[in-house]
C-alpha cells in the first residue's frame, strides 16, 4: 500500500494532504507476577485533508486500499466546501496557506537486529521481575510494562511532497513499591528510547546496574521527608529539564497557543529567560542523534528544520503549522503531526530540548546551602499564562552544599517566563527522555531534553 | 460463511454486526484456542472544530477496531486490529501471545450472563449543518458576551458507536449508542496578559440546543474572564477546599484507581482489607453507574460481554465495594462489580454560595494541575482557575499557588457537599467543601 501512494497524487484537488498511516504497538504487563496482558494492537487507515476558504474538511477511513483513498479525498474536500459554505468564508482566511520546499524521502529506521519472539519477549520481563523479587523481598508491588510503538506514514500532497517513514520507539517502565512504617512508597523508571524493543533489551543484564539503583532509591525514599513548601533553591537534574522544556516552554511557543492567548505572543524578541539559556526544537534526531523520535516532514508535507524558541535568553521563534505560519506572517516550520490515522496534525513538538552550558553538577549542588536535588520527573502541564508544573518522583534535601535525606513525591510549579530567569548555572552534560508522550486532543510521542539548571522554583509540601 | 467470504459492512455502511464477532471466535478455535472472546467496535464521528472565534476544521470518519482475546492452556493473549485487513494475522498473533504467556485463574470467558442482547439509545444520525450552525452562533454569543475569550482544539461532535461481542460460551451481544460531545478549551487576553487555560466537556442523548448553556460553560467563561489580576496567595495556611464539579471528575478518578481490584492484587492501595470500615465522611457516598440513563457516555456491556450493573462504592462513607473485573473476580474470588466507570458521588443539601459563606479561609478550586497522586493518595499541584475565600466571601483570583494534601483524609474531612449535581454524561458531581489543605503561594 504504501508503494502505491505516489500514484494517487493525480486525485488530489486543491490543496489536498493525502496521508496513509500505521500504529503497530505491543504491550506486555507484569503486575506483582501475573502477567495480565500481552496485546498486539495494529491500527491502520487512510485520511485525507482538504483546505478550501480559509476552512479545513478532514476524513478517514481504516481501509487502506483505493476504495478508501477515493472516498476519503471526496469526504474531506466535501467538508471543506460544507464548513465554507455554511460558516462563510472569512476575508483574513481566505489567503491561501504557504507554500513550502516539498517534503521528499524515505526515513526507515526500522531495527536491522533480529525480532524477539513472543515467547522471548515474555520471558525477558519474567526474568526481570523474578531477579528483583528474589534480590529486595521486601518489594510489595512490582508493575513492569514492555511496551513498543512504531509509527508508519506515507503522505503526499498536491503541493508535490511525498515522504515516507518508519520511526519506533520501545520502552519498559519498572515501578516498584514497598511498606514503610504503614504507607505505601513507590518508585518507577523508564527505560529504552528510540529505537525497537530488540535495540534496547538485547542482554536484560545490561539493565541490571539500574535496576539497583532504582531500588536503593526507593529504599531512600521510604527514609526520606516531604518537602517543606515553598519557594527554594534547586538543582534540576538533566533528566528534569526536559520536561521543564516541554512543559514550560515547549506548549507556550506551539503557535496555536500563541493565537490561543499564550503570554508568549507577546514576548517575541524579549528576554524571557537567564541568557545562559537557549532552547531548540531539533528535527530529526536532534544534532547529537540521540532524540527520542525523528520527524524529518511533518504530516502537510513541510520539509522540517530546527527552531530556536530561545536564543540566549530572548525568545526567538515559535512552532508552526502552514496555518498558524499563514496567520502569523511566518515560515512553515514542519510541526504538524497526527498521533493515529483518523487524527488531524496539529501543532506539537518534536526533540526539544535546553543546550548545555559549561558547569559541572557537582560545583551547582555544592553552591547551594538549603534546597533541593530534583532527579525524576513524572508528568506534567502546561498553561497559556506560562505557568508550569510537573511532578517529582525523587529528589534530595541539599544543606550546607551536600545531598541530604531523599524526598517524598512532591509537584514543583512555576512562571516559565519569570522561573527562567532565576538560572544561574546550566550544566555541561544533557540527557534526552526515555519515553514522553504529549496530550494535546491526542497522544503523541515527543522527545524531551537538557541539562541540568540551578534556579528558583515553587515546591509543594506540606 | 468463512472469513474470505465474510461481506463486512464497508467503512461508511452501518453497524458492525456480531457475525464477524462470531467468525472470529470461531477461528480462533479451530486455531487451536479453548476459549476466545471478540469485541467489535465501529464508531462514525462527525466533529465541528473550533479555534479562537471561528470555526476551523470538519471532520468526519469512521473506524472499526477490533479486539480478540483468546486463551489456551490457561494463558491468554491478546490483538486489536483496525479495518477487516490481517484478520489472519491478528488472529495469530493472539494465539502466538497466549502461547508464550503464562498461566493464570485470572484468564477466563464470561460463561453466562444474565441481561438483554441488545441495547440501543441515542439519535440514529446528526444534522450536519445544524450542528455547524450551532457552533457559529455560539462563537457568536462568546463574541457578543466574553469578547475576550479565546477557544483552542475546541470541537462539537456527533459520535455514533456500535459494538458486537462473541465469546466461545456463546454469549453475544451488540450495543449502539449516538450522543453529542462539546470540549471547550478557552483562556482570556486583555493586552499582554492572559489567564490561565480553562476546560470543560460533557455529552448528551439530545443535541445542544445552545452550546453556551452546557454543563458548567458559561460558569467557567465568566470566572475565566474574572481571573484577570491573579495573585499568587499570601504565605502558607492551612485551609478549605471547595472543589468544583469539573475538579472533583479528575480527583474522584485518582480515588476510583485506588479502589481498584488491579490494586488490590497488587497490595497497593490504602483501602485493602477496610471493606466494610468508615473511610470517609458520612456525608459522602460514590457510586459507579453506566447504567444511568442520564449518562449518554454509560455503558452497556463490559469487556467480557456482561451487561453493566450500577455498584454503590462508598455509602455514607463506609467502604461497600471495590471495583472488580472479570480477571480479578476470578482471581481473588471476589464479586464481580467493576463494569465501566460511571462515577457519581450523591449531592447534599448547600448551595456553591452557602459553601463559599461558610468557609473562613479557603481556595474554590475550579481545577486541579499536579503530579499524579501515589498510591497513598497524597497528591501535590497548583490551583488553577481558583480564588481565594476569605471569612464567607470570594476575594481574588489566584495565581501561582500550590495545594496538597492527602486525597483519602479528604473525603474524611468533608465540611458539606453542595446540592447541585452537574452531570457531564459520563459522570456526575456536585460541588463539595472539605478541610485540612495545605495551601502555599510562591
Amino acid at each position: 500500500m504504501y508503494d502505491l501512494i505516489h500514484t494517487y497524487r493525480d486525485r488530489l484537488g486543491e490543496h489536498t494532504e493525502l496521508r496513509l498511516h500505521t500504529n503497530t504497538e505491543s504491550h506486555l504487563v507484569m503486575r506483582n507476577g501475573s502477567l495480565v496482558l500481552n496485546r498486539t494492537l495494529k491500527l491502520a487507515g487512510t485520511s485525507a485533508r482538504c483546505y478550501h476558504r480559509g476552512r479545513f474538511g478532514f476524513s478517514a477511513t481504516p481501509d487502506l486500499g483505493s476504495r478508501g483513498t477515493d472516498r476519503v479525498l471526496k469526504e474531506a474536500q466535501a467538508n471543506a466546501r460544507l464548513l465554507a459554505g455554511v460558516a462563510g468564508g472569512a476575508e483574513d482566511r481566505e489567503a491561501p496557506l504557504p507554500e513550502t520546499g516539498p517534503g521528499r524521502g524515505s526515513f526507515d529506521y526500522r531495527s536491522a537486529r533480529q525480532r524477539f519472539t513472543d515467547r522471548e519477549r515474555v520471558d525477558l520481563v519474567r526474568g526481570i521481575d523474578a531477579d528483583l523479587r528474589t534480590r529486595h523481598p521486601r518489594i510489595l508491588a512490582l508493575d513492569l510494562t514492555l511496551a513498543g510503538l512504531a509509527i508508519e506514514k506515507a503522505v503526499v500532497t498536491s503541493g508535490g511532497s511525498e515522504s515516507w517513514s518508519y520511526v519506533p520507539r520501545a520502552n519498559l517502565v519498572v515501578s516498584m513499591a514497598l511498606r514503610h512504617q504503614g504507607e505505601i512508597v513507590e518508585l518507577a523508571q523508564v527505560f529504552g528510547g528510540f529505537g525497537e524493543i530488540e535495540d534496547h533489551f538485547a542482554d536484560p543484564r545490561s539493565l541490571r546496574e539500574e535496576l539497583e539503583r532504582l531500588y536503593l532509591r526507593l529504599e531512600e525514599k521510604a527514609l526520606g521527608v516531604n518537602p517543606e513548601a515553598g519557594v527554594h533553591d534547586v538543582i534540576l537534574d538533566s533528566s528534569v529539564a526536559g520536561i521543564l522544556a516541554h512543559e514550560a516552554i515547549g506548549h507556550t511557543c506551539e503557535a496555536d497557543m500563541v493565537l490561543g492567548g499564550s503570554i508568549a505572543g507577546s514576548m517575541l524578541g524579549r528576554p524571557v529567560a537567564s541568557e545562559k539559556l537557549t532552547l531548540v526544537d531539533f528535527m530529526a534526531r536532534a544534532p547529537d542523534g540521540e532524540g527520542s523520535i525523528a520527524i524529518h516532514v511533518d504530516d502537510e508535507g513541510t520539509p522540517c528544520r530546527d527552531v530556536t524558541l530561545i536564543k540566549d535568553g530572548i525568545l526567538t521563534g515559535f512552532l508552526h503549522s502552514r496555518e498558524t505560519a499563514r496567520i502569523l506572517g511566518a515560515e512553515p516550520t514542519g510541526n504538524a503531526r497526527a498521533f493515529r490515522f483518523n487524527d488531524e496534525p496539529l501543532v506539537r513538538m518534536r526533540n526539544t530540548a535546553i543546550l548545555p552550558g559549561e558547569d559541572k553538577l557537582e560545583d551547582m549542588i555544592a553552591s547551594i546551602d538549603h534546597g533541593y536535588f530534583l532527579v525524576q520527573p513524572t508528568n506534567g502541564q502546561a498553561d497559556a499564562t506560562s505557568e508550569f508544573m510537573f511532578g517529582i518522583g525523587f529528589g534530595y534535601e541539599i544543606k550546607g552544599g551536600k545531598l541530604g535525606r531523599a524526598i517524598r513525591d512532591t509537584t514543583v510549579s512555576g512562571v516559565a517566563f519569570d522561573m527562567l530567569k532565576t538560572v544561574t548555572h546550566v550544566s555541561r552534560d544533557l540527557t534526552w527522555s526515555k519515553g514522553g508522550m504529549c496530550g494535546k486532543k491526542q497522544p503523541i510521542p515527543v522527545g524531551m531534553g537538557g541539562p541540568a539548571l540551578a534556579c528558583r522554583i515553587h515546591v509543594g509540601g506540606r | 460463511m468463512g472469513l474470505t467470504t465474510y461481506q463486512a459492512p464497508g467503512p461508511w455502511e452501518g453497524p458492525v454486526d456480531v457475525d464477524l464477532a462470531r467468525l472470529l471466535v470461531a477461528r480462533a478455535k479451530a486455531l487451536g484456542a479453548d476459549d476466545a472472546q471478540v469485541t467489535c467496535a465501529r464508531t462514525e464521528t462527525y466533529e465541528v472544530n473550533f479555534e479562537r472565534t471561528d470555526v476551523t476544521l470538519l471532520r468526519s470518519g469512521a473506524d472499526l477496531a477490533t479486539e480478540l482475546s483468546v486463551i489456551k492452556d490457561g494463558r491468554q493473549g491478546t490483538s486489536v486490529f483496525s479495518g477487516i485487513q490481517g484478520v489472519e494475522d491478528a488472529v495469530g498473533a493472539a494465539l502466538a501471545a497466549a502461547d508464550a504467556g503464562v498461566a493464570d485463574a485470572g484468564f477466563g470467558v464470561a460463561p453466562e450472563a444474565d441481561g438483554p442482547e441488545a441495547f440501543d439509545r441515542g439519535p440514529q444520525t446528526c444534522d450536519r449543518e445544524e450542528m455547524i450552525r450551532a457552533v457559529v452562533a455560539f462563537l457568536e454569543e462568546l463574541r457578543a458576551t466574553h469578547p475576550s475569550i479565546s477557544a483552542e482544539t475546541s470541537h462539537y461532535s456527533f459520535v455514533l458507536g456500535w459494538r458486537a461481542f462473541a465469546n466461545s460460551a456463546g454469549i453475544t451481544r451488540t450495543s449502539r449508542r449516538g450522543a453529542y460531545r462539546l470540549s471547550a478549551c478557552f483562556s482570556a487576553r486583555r493586552g499582554g496578559q492572559s489567564t490561565s487555560l480553562n476546560h470543560t466537556g460533557v455529552s448528551t442523548l439530545a443535541p445542544l440546543p445552545r452550546l453556551m448553556a452546557a454543563g458548567t460553560l458559561a460558569r467557567l467563561l465568566d470566572e475565566t474572564v474574572g481571573s484577570f489580576d491573579a495573585r499568587p496567595l499570601a504565605g502558607k495556611l492551612q485551609g478549605d477546599l471547595i472543589i468544583s464539579p469539573d475538579c472533583m471528575a479528575s480527583l474522584m478518578a485518582v480515588l476510583a484507581r485506588a479502589l481498584d481490584g488491579h490494586n488490590l492484587l497488587a497490595e497497593a492501595t490504602p483501602y485493602a482489607g477496610r471493606l466494610g470500615e468508615q473511610v470517609a465522611s458520612p456525608s459522602f457516598t460514590l457510586s459507579n453507574r453506566p447504567t444511568w440513563e442520564a449518562f449518554a457516555d454509560g455503558s452497556d456491556f463490559d469487556a467480557e460481554g456482561v451487561p453493566t450493573t450500577d455498584v454503590d462504592v462508598i455509602v455514607d462513607g463506609r467502604l461497600q465495594a471495590f471495583l472488580v473485573d472479570g480477571y480479578i473476580s476470578r482471581k481473588m474470588g471476589l464479586p464481580r462489580t467493576a463494569s465501566g466507570l460511571n462515577l457519581a458521588v450523591k449531592p447534599g443539601d448547600q448551595s456553591v454560595e452557602e459553601l463559599i459563606a461558610g468557609t473562613r479561609r479557603g481556595i474554590l478550586l475550579g481545577r486541579f494541575s499536579g503530579g499524579r497522586p501515589n498510591r497513598n493518595l497524597d497528591f501535590s499541584g497548583v490551583a488553577k482557575n481558583s480564588f481565594y475565600v476569605e471569612d464567607g466571601e470570594i476575594k481574588g483570583a489566584l495565581s501561582e499557588t500550590m495545594v496538597s494534601g492527602n486525597l483519602g483524609q479528604m473525603i474524611r474531612d468533608v465540611r458539606a457537599v453542595g446540592r447541585d449535581l452537574v452531570n457531564f454524561g459520563g459522570c456526575a458531581f456536585p460541588w463539595m467543601a472539605v478541610q485540612g489543605a495545605t495551601l502555599c503561594g510562591a
